[in-house]
């Protein structure tokens, strides 16, 4: 079976249902829509995947005309329209750097276009890498549209917020999927466009402030790219993904316009000196933080990463580079996240942590640590799209945005709290996907001697992380005593608790069954250029060359050691239980907050450090190839 | 005498409460515990947290607003366990019996199981009064403890 | 391995809380000897933990139980790997999993006592954990691998052209293992989370009877797998003398421990994060680096 509907389905389906929203613009429609598109993009990436797999490999597909219209053609006119849109933008926000970068990526881009001529072929590569993206934006996107249904039901510009949604859904299926770069730039600069109408949302000062500052830095990785491109064309002989990675050119100026793509990547993942945007950015609604800011467009920038993980290897010292560069935010930013105190900054913190985690194991370019970057993207957008999930559900229904006001939610919303903690764990414990990959990563590091720099960025980064999560877990688990009557359970709507439900099903059952993760999706995707994957697993135990973890005895474990007891417990007397040990005095309910060190480590100090620091490796990177 | 009854002897942890003495039988228990007394030879450690010790050794002569501090302190005590007032403030008020302040000895309050007078005590007889509470706990153990007047 | 091999491993593993018992008490009677006094009898641990599994229970809430079994659990699943030879950094990261455990347990009472101990705890997990795990990584980097099967098929590794025992050639790596240990069983001067004065008793606060005892289950086995990984750094060709040392290296340091738990006072926390940074991690660096120049084939 051909793999041209599916791929058409995926990326255009949901921009017309997009289209629709804003046209219907009443509730129930909107509704309805999004479940379509949701069921429809479920549908398409399973059958995409089985045509994947029918057909053994990577899929060539060429699209040149879609009903009649030349699909390049097409292309580069939208393309044009968006810039001076971005332009047109610029001006109205008054803002110079919009102006300047719109006008810096029009130069190189129109002019290359009326240099290049010919037909990239093919149009569409469908390998397993971008499958696994596919599967993220498909599914994980479609379950965060439906719960944004119940999270927006009493906004009034629903229209034009799941027109936004839509397109954007669209648009990043249509960027993992290109092989041509020309379209490849024209889906990332749809996705920039989606992020700044998103953010934007609420209208506040605020907002509009975030959104312009997300548009600043998105474009101005938007000019590297455009500038990238022409350069690509020029050193490689062709724009077409497939085809550049198959070539093997010496390390020189060649690789500036790699250096410049992996800039461009910097500045969509938000790595640091370019993470204020997305900290801005978590004033936009929750569902808009899920989807664009944690589990897919932020991945976009890992995606080219990994893309071109094969060609950044041919240069040791870039690629050394970025790798510092990745390891070196995720250090900073788990230093940082232990001092916030509201949710959504530590979940951004966290987010651009490990998305510089998985940089950094794109920069150490071994088959192992390529696997351990794709098992870490897996993960991390289940886990990290189900945090933001919950922490939308805590605002909506807790009424709080900060750690301190989910105090003891484990007896006022018990259901939202497990799910929390169970979440939590799915980051950070011992068998699960997230924790085995940083592990990898960990041990991959200490392979070569120059990297031992990195070991040390992930192993305190990684305690940090387990410090600034159990803090928040321990106050969200800080049971206040039993009272008399206990309050009857808060009880969440279903459009919550599916997709979030789902999400944690997922990211449980894809960690217990880590070997067909393994042998079907990580090892296909990193197999062409890379050869096996090392790591493998049989379900019982997870195997690398450089040691194994017994992960079904740990999953035998915890439910022994957690769900075991909490049976037992069940038949504790009434009049065991005693109050806290007060020095036996009698006082109310405590309150109890917590540290958050803002004083041992402030971040507005590290940040005045770390971003220069950060802005020095990029020039670095920039000029290290000709060394 | 199984082993649990016989380790509950071994290893009796005692909490000290000072419920408003003049803090003269506090200093004496303390100086128990420094070597030339070391009433850690019996296994007896002083634990701060009345949900750890199985002994509450309870100085002064209960003021009135100590009174709810004792009962819970009392009821926070896990089973089994053992009340020994120590100081005649603790028995009987002492010198302090009919102040306006003061309850009037521990047995006001709680449940008291020795008593071992004295201004102050010494810590011989603090080791004294621990031992005979040992025994009338091996004794309720045993089933064989009489009250007074049975 | 072998039946008999496997055989051996259970028997360790489940003797480990006997001599972890053992240990205690010796520490214990000890430390009585050292201050002029009498002491305890050296099964006095196992009296306490009898007597305190036949106490009534007194519970604040079930969740905080729990996290008391998880802790046990995963020192146990530590030991567990470390008894199949399996890898040393899946042992520090399954010993700091255990650790937040306990640290969730005791955040799940609403008790200052409790909180601030956590907060302590967590705290010094962050000052030690890190450098167990850099620890950890210098013994990969001399002997080539993580997996204990492979770290004990030699006996010596070179160093600098010499073959030497682990022991010589990763001195500050040791040096982190003994501070390891005696952060993890709460000695002075780092015995912060349950300082008694300060805090009552910190993490354990609310724990009492039967949980508190299935705790101190969690230190036996915790204290006697940190033994294990002191022992790591002596290996021998000939078994009884690899027993033997072992044996002797981990009663050596068990000596030191006891010799600094004696001698000084408690410190704060913000000391132990400060000593890790300023004093540990230079230390460590410094090992790593000797390792890495030795291995590069510089000859000394």
């Amino acid at each position: 079976m051909s793999a041209e509907i599916p791929v058409l389905i995926a990326v255009a389906f949901p921009v017309l249902l997009g289209v629709l929203c804003y046209a219907v613009r009443n509730r129930r429609g909107i509704a309805a829509l999004s479940f379509l598109s949701g069921a429809v993009l479920i549908a398409t990436s399973l059958v995409l995947f089985w045509i994947l797999r029918e057909n053994g490999g990577g899929i060539r597909l060429d699209m040149n005309e879609f009903a009649g219209i030349p699909v390049s053609e097409l292309i580069m006119v939208l393309d044009a329209v968006l810039m001076f849109y971005f332009l047109y933008l610029g001006i109205k926000l008054k803002n110079i750097p919009t102006i300047a970068f719109a006008v810096l990526q029009m130069i190189p881009l129109f002019w290359f276009e009326s240099q290049h001529r010919g037909v990239v072929t093919p149009s569409f590569y469908i390998d397993y890498l971008a499958m696994i993206m596919v599967f993220i934006v498909c599914i994980i996107g479609s379950l965060i549209v439906i719960y944004a249904v119940k999270y927006m039901e009493h906004d009034n510009k629903q229209g034009r917020f799941f027109f936004f949604m839509l397109l954007f859904l669209g648009a990043m299926n249509g960027a993992v999927l290109s092989n041509n770069l020309l379209w490849l730039f024209f889906f990332w600069e749809v996705t920039t466009l989606c992020c700044y109408a998103l953010i934007r949302h609420e209208e506040t000062e605020e907002a509009i402030r975030s959104a312009t500052r997300a548009l600043v830095i998105t474009l101005g990785g938007g000019v590297a790219f455009a500038v990238a491109i022409p350069g690509i064309s020029h050193y490689f002989g062709t724009i077409s993904l497939v085809d550049v990675l198959a070539q093997n050119p010496a390390v020189g100026i060649a690789f500036v316009p790699v250096a410049l793509v992996a800039l461009a990547a910097f500045t969509k993942s938000a790595q640091i000196p370019f993470q204020s945007w997305l900290l801005g950015a978590m004033v936009a609604p929750t569902p808009v933080s899920a989807l664009l800011h944690s589990a897919t467009m932020v991945n976009l920038g890992v995606y080219v990463l990994i893309r071109s993980a094969p060609i950044i290897g041919l240069a040791p010292w870039l690629s050394f580079v970025i790798a510092v560069v990745g390891g070196f935010t995720f250090f900073v930013t788990a230093l940082m996240a232990v001092s916030q105190v509201t949710i959504k900054r530590v979940l951004a913190y966290s987010t651009i942590g490990n998305l510089g985690l998985i940089i950094m194991c794109v920069g150490i370019n071994t088959p192992l640590s390529i696997s351990a970057a794709i098992l870490l993207l897996f993960f991390h957008a289940m886990s990290k799209a189900l945090l933001f999930l919950s922490a939308g559900v805590v605002d909506h229904e807790g009424h709080t945005k900060q750690i301190t006001g989910m105090e003891g939610m484990i007896r006022s919303i018990p259901v939202l709290a497990v799910t929390v903690v169970a979440a939590v764990m799915t980051m950070m414990m011992l068998p699960f996907g997230m924790f085995l990959g940083k592990w990898v990563a960990l041990e991959v590091s200490t392979t070569r001697p120059e990297l031992l720099l990195l070991t040390g960025f992930v192993i305190f980064g990684s305690v940090l992380t387990s410090l600034y999560y159990t803090k928040w877990l321990g106050l969200v688990l800080s049971a206040p005593e039993e009272p008399e009557h206990p309050p009857k359970p808060h009880p969440l709507s279903k459009l919550y608790t599916i997709p979030m439900f789902t999400l944690l099903a997922g990211a449980i059952f894809f960690s217990v069954f880590m070997g067909p993760v393994i042998s079907e999706l990580i090892g296909p995707a990193v197999a062409p250029y890379y050869g096996a994957t090392p790591m493998s697993s049989d379900n019982i135990t997870f195997f690398t060359p450089m040691g194994w973890v017994p992960s079904l005895l740990i999953f035998a474990l915890i439910l022994v050691a957690i769900f075991l007891p909490l049976k037992m417990f069940k038949s504790i007397p009434r009049e065991a239980v005693k109050p806290v040990y007060r020095c036996g005095e009698d006082f109310e309910q405590l309150r109890l907050k917590g540290f958050f060190y803002e004083r041992e480590v402030p971040d507005e100090k590290i940040t005045r450090y770390a971003n220069p620091i950060a802005l020095i490796l990029l020039i670095i990177m920039l000029g290290v190839i000709f060394i | 005498m199984n082993g649990t009854e016989k380790s509950r002897l071994k290893s009796p942890w005692i909490t000290h409460i000072n419920t408003g003495g003049c803090n003269g039988c506090d200093i004496e228990i303390l100086a128990c515990l420094t070597p030339k007394y070391d009433i850690e030879r019996f296994g007896i450690l002083n634990k701060g947290n009345p949900k750890h010790t199985d002994v509450l050794l309870v100085t002064g002569p209960v003021t009135k607003k100590y009174r709810h501090v004792l009962k819970n302190l009392y009821e926070q005590t896990p089973d089994p366990k053992v009340v020994i007032a120590v100081g005649t403030c603790a028995c009987s008020g002492g010198v302090f019996k009919d102040l306006y302040n003061v309850e009037g000895g521990v047995d006001q309050v709680i449940p008291v199981d020795v008593y071992i007078p004295g201004c102050a005590v010494k810590p011989e007889a603090i080791i004294d009064g621990v031992v005979l509470a040992l025994e009338k706990l091996k004794k309720l153990q045993e089933g064989t403890w009489k009250e007074v007047g049975e | 391995m072998n039946t008999i091999d496997i055989v051996i491993r259970v028997l360790l593993f489940v003797l480990a809380p006997v001599f972890g018992c053992l240990f205690f008490g010796i520490d214990r009677k000890l430390t009585a000897r050292m201050q002029n006094r009498v002491g305890p009898p050296l099964l006095q641990p196992w009296y306490d933990f009898r007597k305190l599994m036949g106490k009534t229970e007194e519970i604040v809430n079930r969740i905080h139980l729990v996290f008391a079994f998880a802790y046990v659990a995963f020192v146990m699943l530590a030991l567990g790997i470390f008894l199949m030879d399996g890898d040393l950094l899946i042992i520090c990261f399954a010993l700091g999993a255990s650790q937040v455990f306990l640290a969730l347990g005791a955040f799940s009472v609403r008790s200052p006592y409790s909180h601030v101990g956590a907060h302590r705890y967590l705290l010094q997990m962050v000052a030690v954990e890190p450098l167990l795990g850099l620890a950890a990584i210098t013994i990969k980097l001399q002997t080539g691998s993580f997996l204990l099967s492979d770290i004990y098929a030699q006996s010596t590794y070179p160093f600098f052209g010499i073959n030497t025992i682990l022991l010589l050639s990763l001195p500050f790596a040791f040096f982190i293992v003994i501070l390891a240990t005696i952060v993890d069983t709460q000695k002075s001067p780092f015995d912060i989370s349950t300082a008694h004065s300060e805090i009552v008793s910190g993490t354990f606060v609310e724990y009492s009877g039967p949980y508190l005892a299935i705790t101190k289950l969690g230190h036996w086995f915790e204290l006697f797998l940190l033994f294990g990984f002191v022992s790591v750094f002596f290996n021998s060709d000939v078994l009884w003398i690899s027993i033997a040392g072992k044996v002797v290296l981990d009663f050596i340091v068990f000596l030191v421990i006891l010799v600094i738990d004696n001698s000084t006072a408690r410190l704060t926390i913000d000391r132990l994060v400060k000593f890790s940074i300023r004093i540990g991690l230079p230390l460590i660096i410094i090992n790593i680096v000797l390792i890495v120049i030795s291995s590069m084939g510089v000859i000394a």
